[in-house]
């Protein structure tokens, strides 16, 4: 757990952090944010002295970071810059083996675990460990960068704006792929961004900043729900009902939904369309297709009657509830069949289901408005 | 590479040098015949020399624009051999020539063989042709150097065997062990001085790349040192050098430069405590008490880095000697106003501005991000500098070593007038004595031992230069 007590960092007359008080939980992702200038930056770097703080004290555990020489404490906090910052005449391999070398790690160890971190990060060791920065895309590259701060296994580790170096849909995939990690590692970590949806998607919780001093700390679906200043909902947006359906999966909202399979008797499917007007049509659990009440009347053989669904029709249960709901309104239905990884139909989502979520968040929105 | 890219047919470059090399074949002027050393001469063409070279160079100038006129797979080889084989006929050429004139001669005992504008002109063509191969040919250096060296090398044998009868060898002849001496002594100064230069320009560079009050006292002085007139440097050192030769004893410097220097570690280690302002005016301070000890080390050093220089090139240790005792006047290790102390001065203030730019630029220029990491990975600032900036800098720094090097080679040939030596020796002889050939016997090994220091420090840096920044 890292702590902050009464923190505050002053240039001359200008304040950057006031007399900020805040735990980190362990474990936990804290992401620091705010508009630009609000401290967010400061306050992580304090913690690992990159700025002495003018005054307050902060803890990691029952450390106090200033009792630490402040070079042994670096190299046991990791650490990921916002333009990755790899060395570029060290090799990917050399690159991940700074701190251990630092730490006067045996070489063998420290290429060990060098090539341990190439695999958990997905890049093939015998591919990649040689390679030179330049030769890495984007992506890669900050990859290997968070590969870097993980080297000696440190309990925390802070990230200033890790993804912000990467094109959009990379940086979703790698925002995914960190999740997957962290969800293994468990390490304690504060982040900072500027960018609330990043915040939403990655936090434990998050911590809004302004002017210096924290406006609000809590869940992000507390902060999106109940933002406590004005300033808070301002900066989370007019849409954040809509930000708040991206902390849902889908599988969450989801509710059984009635299925054919597409060997059923027509006895089956009368009985099934007697319930309701439209039933989803399965091969062996697979989505297929839907049947309705007209078609079958007009054709009562299930095979020649349905209708067929490309894949991609159905929500993913790994979604998350907003890209669902985008999807519903750009196909103009009102609920969708939900399917697993596997292409099994799981159950189906729909509109009643999602206002049903997202009312909680209506006396705020009118207030807001 | 300019001119000639890989996708043209026509090869501009090459197609110039066999003009220039035409030309000078058929021009009027090849060698130059004087009764004897002094005497105006006169000049003989190449065709005149009745030598079948002539043709045969003639054939290879025609052959080479033809060829760089049709482009085909390889042609780079082409060029290249034909470039080679016009440099082995023009040197032919010339030896054979200049004993066709000396028998023909009068009187052959006296009589000179100069070269003359046709011979300049066809180096020029040759160096133009060799410059317009390696801009198609590949970009392997290993292709590159067998495209070039095989000719250097039969260069250099067919001037060792056949230039016997050239006034430059006769002039070579006649200076006996002077030109070996001159030529160890003129790199034994320019190389001390380089290497001074980096002892002092490098850290210096890294102090201006630290902090911006350094910069601006860095930077402009050793720009400044380069706008000093050499001979006014070495007048204003005369005397104060002569004195200190004379009058200061081995010991006595020694000694003082030590009590400097552990007065100035004394300082520095205090003002690492000092905070704020006053860490300013303490550097400063050192820098005054530690400024005159250093200096006298420094010369001391360079003087005698200076001999083992000379020792070591003429590969005879025994000629190093040092003052029998430390009672000794420095003027026995060679601090003296006339000499070498004055010259490596001089020749070390001349030799900084390169390296302190190159360096300081070279850090500046290290990414942000790069440092900002090494420092949140918890590198101590003498890490960040050796891991990760110096390395990052290392192809700027040989850069400016490289630089600095092939400007003391040209600048050293000044060092004559201070009581040096060096190669300017032979020019300033040939002046006197109005022979061009001896002043030539002295340019042209400045031209090739900067050309080749050169071409050896650009192959160091290429070597040095981290892959991933290549």
């Amino acid at each position: 757990m890292i702590r902050l007590e009464g923190v505050s960092k002053r240039y001359g007359e200008q304040v950057a952090v006031q007399e900020t008080t805040l735990a980190f939980p362990e474990g936990e992702l804290t992401v620091l944010i705010g508009p630009s200038g609000c401290g967010k930056t400061t306050t992580l770097k304090m913690i690992n002295r990159l700025i002495q703080p003018s005054s307050g004290r902060i803890f990691i555990g029952e450390r106090e970071v200033t009792a630490v020489d402040p070079q042994d404490l670096r190299r046991g906090i990791g650490y990921v810059i916002q333009s990755i910052g790899l060395f570029p005449h060290m090799t990917v391999e050399e690159n991940i083996q700074v701190v251990p070398r630092l730490l006067g790690w045996p070489k063998a160890r420290s290429a060990a675990r060098a090539h341990e971190l190439l695999e958990l990060i997905g890049l093939e060791p015998g591919r990649y460990a040689k390679s030179y920065p330049k030769e890495l895309s984007g992506g890669q590259a900050q990859r290997v960068g968070v590969a870097r701060a993980l080297a000696v296994d440190p309990p925390v580790l802070l990230m200033d704006e890790p993804f912000g170096a990467v094109d959009p849909l990379t940086r979703e995939r790698l925002q995914d792929e960190f999740l997957r990690l962290q969800g293994e590692l468990k390490k304690t970590i504060v982040m900072v961004t500027h960018d609330i949806d990043e915040a939403i998607k990655l936090g434990d919780r998050v911590c809004v900043m302004n002017v210096g001093a924290v406006e609000q700390l809590g869940t992000p679906e507390e902060v999106l729900a109940n933002p406590k200043t004005r300033f808070v909902r301002q900066f989370v947006g007019s849409d954040r009902a809509l930000k708040r359906l991206s902390r849902l999966r889908v599988r969450e909202l989801m509710r059984p939904a009635a299925a054919l399979e597409l060997s059923a008797s027509a006895k089956d499917a009368e009985a099934a369309l007697a319930r309701q007007r439209t039933v989803y049509v399965t091969r062996s659990g697979q989505l297929v297709g839907w049947l309705d009440r007209r078609a079958f009347a007009f054709d009562p053989v299930i095979e020649r009657a349905y209708t067929e669904v490309s894949p991609n029709y159905a929500a993913s249960e790994g979604d998350d509830v907003r890209q669902a709901l985008s999807k519903m309104l750009s196909q103009g239905v009102a609920e969708l069949p939900v399917v697993a990884a596997s292409g099994e139909l799981v159950g189906l989502l729909d509109l009643t289901g999602i206002l049903a979520v997202t009312v909680q968040a209506a006396p705020d929105a009118a207030e807001a408005a | 590479m300019l001119l000639a890219t890989t996708g043209d047919r026509l090869n501009r470059v090459t197609v110039l040098a066999a003009i220039v090399g035409l030309l000078a074949l058929l021009g009027p002027s090849w060698l130059l015949l004087k009764a004897n050393r002094l005497v105006a001469g006169e000049a003989v063409g190449a065709f005149a020399l009745s030598s079948p070279y002539a043709y045969a160079l003639l054939g290879v100038w025609g052959l080479l624009l033809v060829v760089s006129f049709f482009r085909f797979p390889g042609r780079a080889w082409g060029l290249a051999l034909l470039c080679t084989l016009a440099l082995t006929l023009a040197l032919l050429l010339i030896g054979a020539g200049s004993s066709a004139l000396l028998a023909a001669s009068s009187d052959p005992e006296r009589a000179r063989v100069s070269l003359q504008g046709g011979v300049w002109l066809t180096l020029l063509a040759l160096y133009i042709g060799f410059f317009g191969t390696l801009g198609e040919a590949p970009q392997r250096s290993g292709a590159r150097a067998l495209m070039v060296l095989p000719g250097l090398a039969l260069a250099v044998v067919l001037v060792l065997t056949s230039f016997g009868s050239v006034g430059l060898a006769q002039e070579l002849t006649s200076q006996g062990g002077d030109f070996t001496a001159e030529v160890l002594r003129h790199l034994a100064l320019a190389g001390t001085s380089v290497l001074l230069a980096c002892a002092i320009g490098i850290p210096a560079a890294i102090w201006a790349a630290r902090r911006e009050e350094a910069a601006r006292l860095v930077l402009p002085t050793a720009s400044f040192l380069q706008t000093i007139p050499s001979l006014a440097l070495f007048g204003i050192m005369l005397l104060p050098l002569a004195r200190l030769g004379r009058e200061v004893t081995v010991g006595e410097a020694l000694l003082f430069s030590a009590v400097g220097l552990a007065l100035m570690f004394a300082a520095l280690f205090l003002s690492r405590r000092v905070s704020g302002r006053a860490r300013g005016l303490f550097t400063l301070l050192t820098m005054l008490i530690a400024l005159l000890p250093v200096l006298l080390l420094t010369v001391m050093v360079a003087v005698v880095l200076n001999d083992v220089f000379v020792a070591l090139f003429s590969l005879d240790l025994g000629a190093l000697t040092f003052p029998s005792s430390l009672s000794a006047p420095l003027s026995s290790l060679g601090v003296r106003g006339i000499g070498t102390a004055p010259a490596l001065i001089a020749l070390t203030l001349y030799a900084l501005l390169p390296i302190v730019r190159n360096t300081y630029t070279g850090l500046v220029e290290v990414p942000g991000a790069a440092t900002e990491a090494g420092r949140g990975m918890g590198m101590s600032p003498g890490q960040i500098l050796r891991r990760v900036e110096l390395p990052l800098a290392l192809p700027l720094i040989m850069e400016g070593v490289r630089a600095s090097s092939v400007l003391s080679i040209g600048i050293t040939t000044v060092a004559f007038l201070i009581g040096a030596g060096g190669l300017g020796t032979f020019i300033e002889r040939g002046i006197s004595q109005q022979v061009p050939d001896l002043i030539l016997l002295g340019a042209l090994p400045i031209i090739g031992l900067a050309l080749l220091a050169d071409a050896l420090l650009r192959g160091l840096g290429q070597l040095v230069t981290p892959r991933g920044l290549r």
